[in-house]
């Protein structure tokens, strides 16, 4: 579990994903959700699933946490090079972030569209990710 | 009718528990000898023959575990006799004794999937079936 709390600290430490969306504590980078008035580019992090892994013994001692990484912009261009380095920042990463013991980081898919936010046509493209987990 | 998670069915090899197992399964088969002859009216008709049992399983694998994988392998390169209790950890349900080999060991890792090993297990001689105390 708390695969989106290491997803979230992975992006917001990383430079080129911080190049876009800025760097640190003041990274426009939330989770699950943020204001519709909230300055494009930005990305939101959303845990949609766990797959644990008990056995006879006990608990899982192994997860694999399901999380969606949105990253929306005012360009097109601009939303591909955020998706493009968000991914570069997080596919096959492991490390222990937010004391969140990430065996690995897979790539799963992602898709893109567009909406209209404020009247304006704003991009989208969600990435899916599987993070291994120890508990 | 009581109903049971199946975590309760386990598998005790020489007295010791197989760790971190997912799932677990016992096949009692007995071979049937087939004796239809002309007066059988079109029916089948069966003795029963050879009784044979396999406990077939999967587990996380970790070679620190109290009983890992490397264990099982070694049973099956030596062809080295285990005794075997598998059994329902509810007192009054049934546990199965008997003696019998590694025929199978299994490892398998898939890209960005769970580790864990697949054995079986083929009972030889009599297996007995008692109540769990």
């Amino acid at each position: 579990m708390d695969g989106e709390l290491a997803t979230h600290a992975i992006l917001s430490a990383d430079t080129a994903v911080g190049a876009i969306v800025g760097a640190g504590t003041s990274a426009s980078i939330f989770y699950d959700e943020a204001k519709q008035t909230t300055p494009m580019p930005l990305i939101i992090v959303s845990l949609f699933g766990i797959d644990p892994s008990d056995n006879k013994d006990g608990a899982s001692d192994l997860d694999f946490d399901w999380v969606y990484v949105y990253c929306y912009a005012e360009s097109k261009k601009q939303c591909n090079d955020l998706a493009r380095a968000a991914r570069n920042a997080l596919d096959r990463k492991s490390g222990t972030y937010l004391s969140v013991v990430v065996q690995s980081i897979e790539f799963i898919t992602q898709n893109s569209g567009s909406e209209f936010i404020g009247n304006e046509p704003r991009w989208f493209i969600e990435q899916q990710y599987k993070l291994t987990i120890n508990l | 009718m009581a109903q049971y998670n199946g975590t309760k069915l386990k598998l005790l090899q020489n007295g010791t528990a197989l760790d971190d197992l997912i799932d677990i399964t016992m096949v009692a088969d007995a071979e049937m000898i087939e004796v239809t002859n002309k007066d059988s009216n079109s029916w089948a008709e069966f003795l029963p023959g050879k009784k044979n049992v396999t406990i077939s399983g999967s587990a996380d694998l970790d070679s620190t575990s109290v009983l890992p994988a490397s264990d099982i392998f070694s049973k099956i390169s030596a062809g080295t006799s285990v005794s075997i209790i598998f059994y329902h950890s509810v007192t009054g349900q049934k546990s199965y004794t008997g003696t019998g080999y590694y025929k199978k060991f299994q490892q398998k890792g898939g890209t960005e999937d769970r580790m864990t090993i697949e054995f079986e297990i083929q009972m030889t001689g009599t297996v007995t079936q008692t109540s769990t105390t």
